[in-house]
């Protein structure tokens, strides 16, 4: 293994991104901060958490970066098993915690923790690991994809029980992505897409309240108070915000109009605050952020590496374009949060981690022309 | 091992292929999300930017100063009470300190409470609502940035003159309502136009630190200026009370109107009620009876029979009638009255009949005449409408409809009975005679001022010309034979010729008329010539003597000869000494009056 410089400009994408969302998060926060510490009011709650969190994740980062990924591949099935028991543990009363019905955190003394945010990069690395466990990338429909999704699909369940309908979403279209990426038939993809759809048409029919949601969705301003009314206000948000804003701090929607307004919906107050301006910036951060992504993927030459750096990228990259999508109303509202901007230890440390990978992934790529350039140097 | 390297390099050159497609995929969806920031942010940019400031602001009302009304002297006759709260806005405030000594200090505040408000976090605050004069003045001097002095309403319409023209006043009810009279009539203009402040809240309602706020300050309502003398009303109020007191009657109206261009000098009812407190009387009380009672008149209602039949030709003045005691019309019996004097010759003109107030006399001409040409005039004289007078509450007259009236009601119409108006129609009636024909509107508002200058003036109208100058004349002397020597002597002047008309009329109950229950009244206009005004006396239930001549008639004399004098118009008949003018005086406002 020859020790290249890592990918700088990713490193950058994220520390412009991390900076983006820390002022937005004290922006968004502020208020609701103000309301939750009404003994002791400190309107930097929330900020000093997030930049707690951010200090932490760069540590978390770093032990990504100096993993060794050859030996970390040894223990991915192992990983896995024990990151699919936390699931189940997290589902247990009186061992996860219980916020308004749902069952999503570990509770420890001054943080909580999310395991489905963990087993996002888990599932990465295990999908990655077992299309190309044979040394080689191995895309037979029954040979892999299948036992594959037999192995995943119960992880994504349990996370899609706690209920966290949004992380298992993406889950699912990460896996995905990777099993298209991995080159499966195009026949095969097709197979598998006509087997999802009946599932997910039973899965819309199921609940009355999904139902509902999706009238909300499809007619917001027919339900302007009930079904429709996070639609509306986060339209609100993005549509007054104009060419350029109404200006930093000076969003209107944060003060209770827009819930989760320092979390899943951040982008609408960017867009509030920040107008056009802003959330083009962002948009096209993400989107150097893929290509960079993409870019180290494509320099790999062991499989495995290859896969993991492009599921990794599609992990991010698919999360703040479905959250982006929600928020604008192109997408029904699923509650992920948009990486590195919205408030959230869990989602943060693990994105971060994700990075981390990628930066050790960088390093580790063989630039065949730096390759000549150091042998000529050197000459 | 060659074939498995050519397998190896063909799915990574796949998977490659794959990875760009991906790319391809993001950026277009990156593209598509743009295009619909694109139309958020730009395009649709100013429909949401209205929506987001009608979610984000709250209105807070400054009521609007109710107008004010006054007399055609302009004196005060209602008065609305302003009110002053102190608003701030903490955020402009630089030395708060300072300030809140200030403030405290004036309004006499504790410094703290006065602190802790202007360093909360709104962007708006009320100091204090509802502050004395005194200390307005003295907040109106300083000139504290973030202060603001905002004139509110206290809703509270204050009376000065107590029951003085409170039909045409009426009353204001809580939420500066007008509840009755020109309150409610005008309340539209009266009322003004409420004012606000307008303040960013979130969605609790709660002022937002750094909101905006704006003021939107009231419009004051337009104050009016009624075409009521308060003199004139005073006299006509205490005339009528002392009348209704003294025949044990059961209410009785007085107007007193500018026959020529409409103008109602006065207006009173009796019992008459304390606008201030409005709630402590029953509603018959509060009723308006001058413009909403329906009676029927008696025999001041053969003016239509008069002008209809001279109007029309049909018959002239020296036509001569046969003077029975009583005629049959469709197997009824129909006597004279017996308040009109008898008969004494066995034939008699139209001026007897007036003179005397003949019923029999006055249904023959009816009957000649014919129903066509007596309800034409009826409807001349606006009968079958309202008077337009602007107070509320008026009443439509009722008579029996054109194609159903009989005969018989013809011939009691001719006398006023089986028709009913109200008294101001009947006084609208009488004017035209008054003033050469012409059919006025009553009206109480001579101007109204809006605060921004603006002058409403009530435009002059002469109205449509109903009667012919012929029959106007005849008229005119006609009634002022009634006062000459016929039924109404007791509302002769000694110093004025007048023309006016008696009239008792009978009350129906249930479809039968009541025995010994009448209205008295007496209408007429001075000087005969050229009439300056005309008063209409309405007496209901007086006990016996309960003619329109001897109840109603000396009212109208005193009241008449004292407005005469008040208004300085030069007497008509008779010699005056000199030395008598005191006396008059003295006669016309009593000795200890207030307006000497």
């Amino acid at each position: 293994m020859k020790y290249k410089k890592p990918d700088m400009v990713l490193l950058f994408l994220v520390f412009v991104l991390l900076s983006v969302g820390l002022v937005m998060v004290f922006s968004s926060s502020t208020g609701i901060a103000l309301a939750i510490t009404r003994k002791h009011p400190n309107p930097y709650y929330f900020l000093e958490r997030q930049a707690l969190w951010v200090f932490i994740g760069f540590g978390v980062l770093l032990a990504a970066y100096h993993l060794d990924l050859d030996l970390i591949k040894k223990f991915i099935p192992w990983i896995y098993s024990l990151c699919a028991s936390a699931l189940l543990l997290v589902l247990i009363p009186g061992i996860g915690m219980d916020v308004s019905g749902a069952r999503r955190w570990f509770h420890f003394p001054f943080f909580n923790v999310q395991p489905a945010e963990f087993s996002k990069v888990v599932l990465v690395l295990f999908v990655s690991w077992f299309i190309t466990r044979k040394g080689n990338l191995s895309t037979s429909l029954w040979k892999t994809v299948i036992p594959l999704l037999l192995l995943v699909l119960p992880m994504i369940f349990l996370v899609y029980k706690e209920p966290d309908f949004g992380t298992a979403f993406l889950m699912f279209i990460t896996v995905m992505g990777i099993i298209f990426v991995s080159g499966i038939q195009l026949k095969d993809m097709a197979f598998l897409s006509l087997l999802s759809l009946p599932l997910g048409i039973f899965y819309m029919l199921k609940a009355r309240y999904r139902l509902k949601r999706l009238q909300g969705f499809l007619n917001p301003w027919k339900h302007p108070y009930t079904s429709g009314y996070h639609i509306i206000q986060s339209l609100i948000a993005v549509g007054s915000g104009g060419w350029l804003g109404l200006g930093l701090g000076a969003s209107r929607q944060k003060f209770f109009y827009l819930p989760d307004q320092h979390t899943d919906y951040i982008f609408a107050i960017l867009g509030e605050e920040g107008g056009i301006l802003a959330t083009l910036f962002v948009l096209l951060l993400f989107l150097f952020l893929a290509a960079r992504g993409m870019n180290i993927s494509l320099k790999q030459s062991d499989p495995f590496k290859k896969i993991l750096a492009a599921g990794l990228t599609i992990s991010i990259v698919s999360q703040a374009l479905v959250n982006i999508a929600m928020v604008i109303h192109l997408l029904p509202p699923v509650g992920i949060p948009l990486p590195f901007l919205s408030y959230g230890g869990s989602s943060l440390l693990s994105c971060l981690f994700m990075i981390g990978l990628l930066l050790n992934l960088s390093r580790a790529s063989a630039p065949r022309k730096v390759e000549m350039i150091t042998r000529l140097e050197s000459a | 091992m060659v074939q498995e390297k050519f397998e190896k390099k063909l799915k990574e050159r796949k998977s490659t292929k794959r990875i760009l497609l991906v790319f391809y995929f993001v950026f277009w969806s990156s593209a598509l999300l743009s295009f619909r920031l694109f139309q958020l942010q730009v395009i649709d940019s100013s429909k949401f930017q209205r929506l987001a400031r009608d979610e984000h602001t709250e209105k807070i009302k400054i009521h609007a100063l109710r107008g004010e009304i006054f007399d055609r002297h302009g004196k005060v006759l209602v008065i609305s009470v302003p009110g002053y709260s102190e608003a701030a806005f903490p955020p402009k405030i630089k030395n708060k300190l300072k300030t809140a000594e200030t403030l405290a200090s004036i309004l006499r505040l504790p410094v703290k409470s006065v602190i802790s408000r202007l360093s909360s976090t709104s962007s708006f605050v009320w100091i204090r609502r509802k502050i004395s004069p005194q200390k307005v003045e003295k907040i109106k001097k300083l000139s504290l940035p973030g202060l603001e002095l905002i004139r509110d309403s206290t809703g509270k319409q204050i009376y000065p003159s107590g029951s003085l023209a409170c039909d045409i006043l009426g009353f204001t009810g809580i939420d500066d309502q007008g509840l009755d009279g020109v309150e409610l009539y005008y309340n539209k203009i009266l009322k003004g136009k409420n004012g606000y402040i307008e303040a960013e809240t979130d969605e609790l309602g709660r002022i937002l630190p750094d909101g905006k706020t704006k003021i939107i300050p009231p419009v004051s309502g337009a104050d009016l200026i009624l075409t009521i003398s308060s003199r004139i009303q005073y006299l006509a109020q205490e005339a009528l009370k002392k009348c209704v007191l003294s025949h044990h009657a059961k209410n009785g109206s007085i107007i007193v109107i500018n026959p020529n261009n409409g103008e109602i000098l006065a207006l009173a009812n009796y019992p008459a009620f304390n606008p201030n407190v409005y709630w402590k009387y029953s509603p018959s009380v509060l009723n308006d009876l001058a413009v909403s009672d329906l009676y029927e008149p008696g025999s001041t209602g053969k003016l239509f029979t008069a002008a209809a039949a001279l109007n029309s030709r049909k018959i002239t003045m020296s036509e001569k009638f046969l003077a029975h005691p009583f005629i049959n019309v469709d197997g009824w019996r129909i006597h004279n009255a017996a308040d009109g004097l008898e008969p004494t010759k066995p034939m008699h003109t139209i001026k007897r009949i007036i003179q005397d107030s003949l019923n029999v006399g006055a249904a023959s001409i009816a009957l000649k005449i014919g129903k066509k040409t007596f309800y034409q005039m009826l409807y001349k004289f606006g009968l079958n409408g309202l008077t337009g007078i602007d107070l509320p509450g008026e009443a439509y007259c009722l008579f029996p409809g054109y194609k159903r009236a009989r005969k018989i009601d013809l011939a009691t119409m001719s006398y006023g009975q089986g028709i009913a108006l109200t008294p101001i129609q009947l006084a609208r009636a009488y004017s035209v005679v008054a003033n050469g024909g012409y059919l006025i509107r009553p009206h109480v508002l001579k101007e109204a001022v809006f605060p921004d200058g603006t002058v409403f003036k009530t435009p002059e109208q002469k109205g449509q010309k109903i009667l012919s100058r012929k029959t106007d004349q005849d008229l005119k002397y006609l009634f002022s034979l009634v006062i000459k020597k016929g039924t109404g002597t007791m509302a002769q002047m000694r110093y004025y010729s007048a023309a006016g008309k008696t009239g008792t009329g009978s009350i129906a109950k249930n479809g039968v008329y009541l025995h010994g229950k009448y209205t008295a009244s007496f209408v007429g206009f001075v000087p005969v010539k050229h009439p300056k005004l005309l008063i209409l006396v309405k007496i209901t239930e007086p006990q016996y003597p309960y003619w329109g001549g001897t109840v109603a008639a000396p009212v109208w004399k005193n009241l008449a000869e004292k407005t005469l004098w008040y208004l300085g118009i030069p007497p008509t008949k008779g010699r005056i000494k000199i030395s008598l003018n005191n006396n008059l005086k003295d006669e016309a406002f009593g000795s200890h009056s207030k307006f000497k």
